[in-house]
């Protein structure tokens, strides 16, 4: 029975790579035009690498990024603690190490949040037109004249400081851009043949909407999505610099920095190694954002 | 077309050209040269007419004596105004004439009649009288502001204050009270005299020149407020009929900087003469600068652990006494705080009357234990720590959860902004709190009110503390007139604080502040706001080296 | 649907979204557990007096209440009083809202000059050496966290080279122009001072620079795309068929066309270079309304908060508008509607 129902899988995968072949084909094209691009194999790499430090992390320093030592505070940097000590004693390779895990988890989060809801509504409204389309638009509208960082702030005010706010807070200011996205390819997208096609057949709304017009959408969101991973990082850490994001201790590598900036006239290493991991961190998500950009960009397609 | 476009291109080019040949020149144009040279930089000038703070001041609401109640306000207004009495120097134990030349008591101790210095006016021409001195007292307790209290306290209202005649001033309270006490208020900045005749020019609305002394001064002081642009820098120039003599420096500059990164690096570049927040590790590092030199004075205030006794199980004292002796006072003393701050844990600190050296409790954890065991609390238990969002209370904060984990006490970290830590101390509704306390006068009563007395609603009230025996005392050492049976009193009151009360109290803080050598006459007074500014001046020749 | 009407249809939405950022703000301000005359007044002040003070500011209302009043002030032109400096908001605005635009305007001037070369270089190189290198470049502007490298920078350009001065609008021993106009740059030269115009714009290099960075990119990337598409076009061709020099085909034919998305972009980000100026300002103490909302966010200033929003999201959706009607103006392949 096993077997049975394993050939029928196959039998099911063999028609849907058909099915989709100019769709698969594509894709493959993409990545080969992606492979050609070295700053978005830079971007892969870096990224790959922070996404392996995140999952090793416990195997790749013995010391606990929580634990104080406070006689042994804002040590410099020495065989045993490569990366200093900060001024609770804390050993700061496995603080950055750790603080990997931070950035990659909100970032996930966020993202997960904000562009499955922005782009929803987004597909929704765009499909559907009308006053639906207006509501939802002129509410995306207000979210988007609100400068990103002051209405992240206001949310983690309001809230207090943890790290699940910071995520919220976050994702409220990301998901409009999602939305209005998805709204645009929406609108382009429903104009095409194939949906005229669909629609004479009698498909339902909801079927052309997520089988349809959603994957035509996918490409684009996702460019948006690793492009915006980035800004994600940069915004926490502007939020721990002045006092909302991750509560302390966790090692958020934003605020590392911002506790470290008294320091950083003679104990450099407080700031500058958290410093140093998010801007590879974050130069790679825009490295493979900016050459996924252009491999994705039907313009510059050859 | 092609021309135009062409044209276009010359046009964008030669604008890119001139915006950086400007970006160029502009950043090599030498800095406007000035007079006294740095020892160790010699192009490095300042001006000895000016005295230049670099501090964070923007907390800072008002500059009129009846409101201004946040240090940097009151800082300033007490170089804006003068008062009946003063202290001299830094030395906050005795009190000296300044616009009252000398004063009496009644017999039953309530009404002090003052007589006042002859031949004094304001700027504007009024003359500083009586009628000046109860136009300022009534009008404090008729705004009824944050700072009213000080004098409201003693049961003064509108009204209270009368001019007997040109140059004696009478003030009724309501009972007697210890003149020290009394006295040392009145030094304060809220009894600043003020101007009635141009204050009440500029009257609004019934505010009695509120709005416009907000940022306006209207007093004989040794400085006159020239102009506070907010979040940029607040202006005092010298009042030239100042009756103590003209002060030696002309100008006077306090300017907005939140970074302390900041404040250290302008204050060794030169570009400001005093640096006032620099944290304790920054201080370490500038002692052995050339050129720059350290200031540290123990100040009246502390910070504290305060537990909230109607949360359980902080109600029983053997709890609370674990916690005391759970945390490593050393270790924060020492390593955190770093030379700024001295350990105490009785609620009067170094240089007030009364204070009380017993510092019995140390880190030990298994004393700790022992004592939850007996209130039946062998497992320890789940408590939550509020504390603010600055980054020394949050390594402090930190350290102190460490600490506890060691007695079996698991702490949760609840940091918040000071709007929502006030708002919820005030309701009583925090557990454990970590904060700080500063007196506003000299008098060992402005920290027994708010640590031993649960009748207020201060410190005590807020951690829901009430102790009949703890606030009798209290009272008492408020209307002793005796000084020596005062001390005992005090002496019976911290103790019993110390064991019984609901607080731990950790350090008091030590304000340590950095200058260059050529500030001289600098002196800090252990409360705050009552430097006189106008007794700096700068070196105008220096040797070099 | 003709121009006026598109142009009066684009006004009402943006009253509609401003009035939608308000009530955003008002109903975030207020779902908060914690007052603002506490902290204001601090921990030593007396109980009873919050609560008067909290009953004159009318904070013990019901929310609708205040909500109602509110707006009912604005239409009068009222923005309302702060909190913690005691004066009206407007009053506030006026002083700061000059210096933070004086600084993005900065931050914009250096974003252009060096992210259009940037993005022509790319676009001419396109997959070869100066393409990344300007590519990665550029990035790092948005990879970097402002307040850790404006404060690196200061260290090295201020504090040992001391090529650039100390953070600040002016130097501490010179005194601000008059006031006409708020802006100190044009407010110095009316008074002639031309001393103090220059030592301001030395002052400004520095954060102008590194918010700028932050721009940089994506002026860069969509110079870099438009001048690819353009590039590609048959007009192109055919200049070049017609023997041009590849640098003449570029700037008189390309150039032109693929300013015009470039031109929208920057449009944009001036809008967000003013939400980027909230850290530049704490580290360089300049004193713009970045700073000045941070600390009414801190303090729970409400009405401060409200009104600064306003104005920042009023400003954005300004620049926004004006980039549009350009764009449809500009392009005439663009229906307006």
């Amino acid at each position: 029975m096993v077997v049975g129902k394993g050939k029928s899988f196959l039998k099911w995968l063999s028609r849907w790579k058909t099915e989709h072949e100019a769709m698969l084909d594509d894709f493959k094209y993409s990545l080969h035009l992606l492979r050609r691009s070295p700053l978005s194999m830079v971007g892969l790499i870096l990224i790959s690498a922070f996404v392996l430090i995140a999952i090793l992390a416990p195997l790749l320093t013995k010391y606990d990024p929580i634990e104080q030592d406070l006689p042994s505070r804002l040590q410099p940097p020495c065989w045993d603690n490569p990366f200093g000590r900060d001024q609770l004693g804390r050993d700061i390779l496995s603080r950055v190490i750790y603080g990997s895990r931070i950035s990659l988890r909100i970032g996930i989060t966020v993202i997960a949040i904000s562009a499955t809801t922005g782009t929803v509504l987004g597909v929704v409204a765009g499909y559907l037109g009308g006053i639906i389309e207006e509501i939802v638009m002129r509410i995306t509208d207000m979210f988007l004249a609100f400068p990103s960082l002051i209405l992240a702030m206001a949310i983690s005010a309001a809230l207090g400081r943890s790290l699940e706010n910071t995520v919220i807070a976050i994702g409220i200011v990301s998901w409009p851009r999602y939305a209005r996205l998805a709204r645009g390819l929406t609108l382009s997208v429903k104009e095409e043949q194939f949906v005229e096609a669909v629609r004479s057949l009698g498909a339902s709304r909801k079927r052309i909407i997520f089988s349809h017009i959603l994957p035509q959408c996918l490409p684009t969101i996702i460019i948006q999505a690793t492009l915006s991973m980035g800004g994600i990082i940069l915004t926490a850490a502007g939020l721990g610099f002045i006092g909302f994001g991750a509560e302390p201790p966790l090692p958020e590598w934003g605020v590392m920095i911002s506790d470290g900036r008294n320091f950083i006239m003679r104990e450099w290493w407080v700031s500058t190694f958290p410093g140093i991991a998010m801007l590879f961190n974050v130069l790679g998500f825009n490295l493979l954002g900016d050459g996924l950009r252009d491999v994705l960009d039907p313009r510059l397609r050859r | 077309m092609e021309k135009s476009l062409t044209t276009n291109t010359i046009v964008i080019a030669v604008i890119a050209l001139i915006v950086g040949a400007a970006i160029g020149y502009v950043a090599h144009v030498p800095p406007e040269a000035q007079e006294c040279p740095d020892p160790i930089i010699p192009d490095l000038l300042t001006d000895p007419a000016t005295l230049i703070f670099g501090t964070d001041f923007s907390e800072s609401v008002s500059l009129d004596p009846a409101r201004a109640y946040e240090f940097w306000s009151c800082q300033i207004t007490h170089c804006l105004y003068d008062t009946l009495v003063t202290f001299e120097q830094g030395d906050v134990t005795e009190i000296y004439p300044e616009l009252a030349e000398s004063w009496e008591v009644s017999d039953d101790g309530r009404i002090w009649t003052f007589y006042l210095r002859q031949g004094l006016s304001f700027p504007s021409g009024t003359p500083v009288n009586a009628e000046a001195v109860a136009f300022s007292f009534n009008r404090v307790c008729k705004l009824e502001q944050s700072a009213s209290w000080i004098l409201t306290q003693f049961g003064m209202t509108d009204g209270s204050t009368v001019a007997l005649d040109d140059y004696t001033v009478q003030l009724t309270l309501d009972r007697k009270y210890t003149p020290f006490l009394f006295l040392s208020c009145l030094a304060f900045t809220t009894a600043s005299v003020v101007d009635p005749v141009v204050v009440m020019e500029h009257e609004q609305d019934g505010d009695m020149g509120g709005s416009w002394m907000t940022d306006h001064s209207a007093g004989n002081g040794p400085y006159i407020l020239e102009n506070w642009d907010r979040g940029t820098e607040i202006v005092l120039r010298a009042n030239e009929n100042y009756w103590k003599g003209v002060p030696s420096l002309e100008t006077i500059l306090v300017k907005q900087l939140s970074e302390p990164a900041d404040q250290r690096m302008m204050l060794e570049r030169g570009d400001i003469d005093i640096a006032w927040d620099l944290p304790a590790d920054m201080i370490d590092d500038l002692k052995g600068t050339k050129g720059i030199e350290i200031i540290e004075q123990p100040v009246f205030t502390q910070d504290y652990i305060g537990m909230n006794i109607g949360v359980e199980p902080l109600g029983d004292e053997r709890v609370r006494d674990a916690i005391r002796w759970s945390i490593d006072y050393d270790g924060i003393v020492n390593e955190i705080m770093k030379g700024a701050a001295i350990k105490l844990q009785t609620f009067i600190p170094t240089g007030m009357l009364g204070y009380n050296p017993a510092t019995p409790y140390y880190q030990n954890p298994e004393k700790a234990k022992e004592l939850l065991a007996e209130a039946g609390y062998p497992g320890g238990f789940d408590i939550e720590l509020a504390h603010a969002a600055a980054p020394q209370s949050r390594d402090i904060a930190a350290k102190i959860k460490s600490d506890l984990a060691k007695s079996g006490i698991r702490v949760t970290l609840a940091e918040m902004t000071s709007a929502m830590m006030y708002e919820k101390y005030r309701a009583q509704g925090l557990q454990l709190v970590l904060g700080g306390w500063g007196a506003d006068y000299a008098d060992p009563d402005g920290m027994a009110k708010p640590f031993a007395d649960g009748t207020i609603k201060q410190l005590a009230w807020r951690n829901m503390y009430l102790d009949e025996y703890a606030t009798n005392l209290t009272r008492a050492a408020m209307i002793e007139m005796d000084t020596a049976k005062r001390i005992e009193i005090y002496a019976e009151l911290t103790d019993y604080i110390l064991d019984h009360g609901c607080f731990a109290i950790m350090y008091q803080d030590v304000h340590q502040v950095a200058l260059k050598t050529w500030v001289e006459g600098f002196y800090k007074c252990p409360l705050f706001a009552l430097e006189n500014f106008e007794e700096y001046y700068k070196e105008t020749i220096y040797v070099l080296p | 649907m003709n121009f006026r009407a598109f142009v009066l249809r684009r006004l009402m939405l943006m009253l509609i979204v401003l009035f939608g950022v308000v009530t955003i703000t008002f109903v975030i301000s207020h779902i908060i557990p914690a007052d603002p005359i506490g902290a204001i007044l601090g921990p030593r002040a007396p109980d009873e007096l919050i609560e008067k003070l909290r009953h004159e500011w009318g904070l013990d209302r019901p929310l609708h209440e205040q909500f109602i009043n509110y707006v009912w002030n604005l239409l009068h032109g009222d923005l309302g009083k702060s909190i913690r400096t005691n004066r009206p908001i407007i009053r506030d605005l006026m002083e700061r809202f000059p210096d933070t635009i004086e600084l993005s305007t900065a931050s914009m001037i250096i974003a252009v000059c060096f992210g259009i070369p940037l993005g022509i270089v790319s676009a001419c190189r396109k997959d070869k050496i100066p393409d990344h290198v300007s590519r990665v470049f550029s990035l790092f502007g948005i990879s970097l966290p402002v307040f850790w490298s404006g404060l690196i920078l200061l260290m090295i350009f201020y504090y040992r080279l001391n090529w650039l001065p100390s953070p600040g609008p002016y130097s501490t021993y010179l005194r601000p122009p008059p006031v006409v106009t708020g802006f100190i740059s044009i407010d110095s030269l009316v008074a002639g001072d031309v001393g103090l115009f220059i030592d301001h714009l030395r002052h400004m290099i520095l954060p102008a620079f590194v918010l700028g960075f932050s721009s940089m990119a994506s002026i860069a990337r969509m110079t870099r795309s438009s001048m690819l598409e353009v590039l590609r076009q048959d007009y192109i061709k055919a200049a070049r068929s017609k023997g041009l020099k590849e640098r003449a085909v570029v700037f008189n034919h390309a150039l032109r066309n693929a300013m015009i998305p470039t031109v929208t972009i920057i449009g944009l980000n001036y809008g967000s270079l003013l939400e980027g100026a909230v850290l530049t300002e704490t580290i360089f103490a300049w004193p713009g309304i970045g700073s000045y909302i941070t600390g009414a966010i801190l303090y729970l200033d409400f009405q401060a908060v409200m009104s600064t929003t306003l104005l920042i999201a009023f400003t954005y959706s300004l620049c926004n508008l004006i980039v549009d009607i350009l764009y449809a103006f500009l392009d005439p392949r663009i229906k307006y509607g």
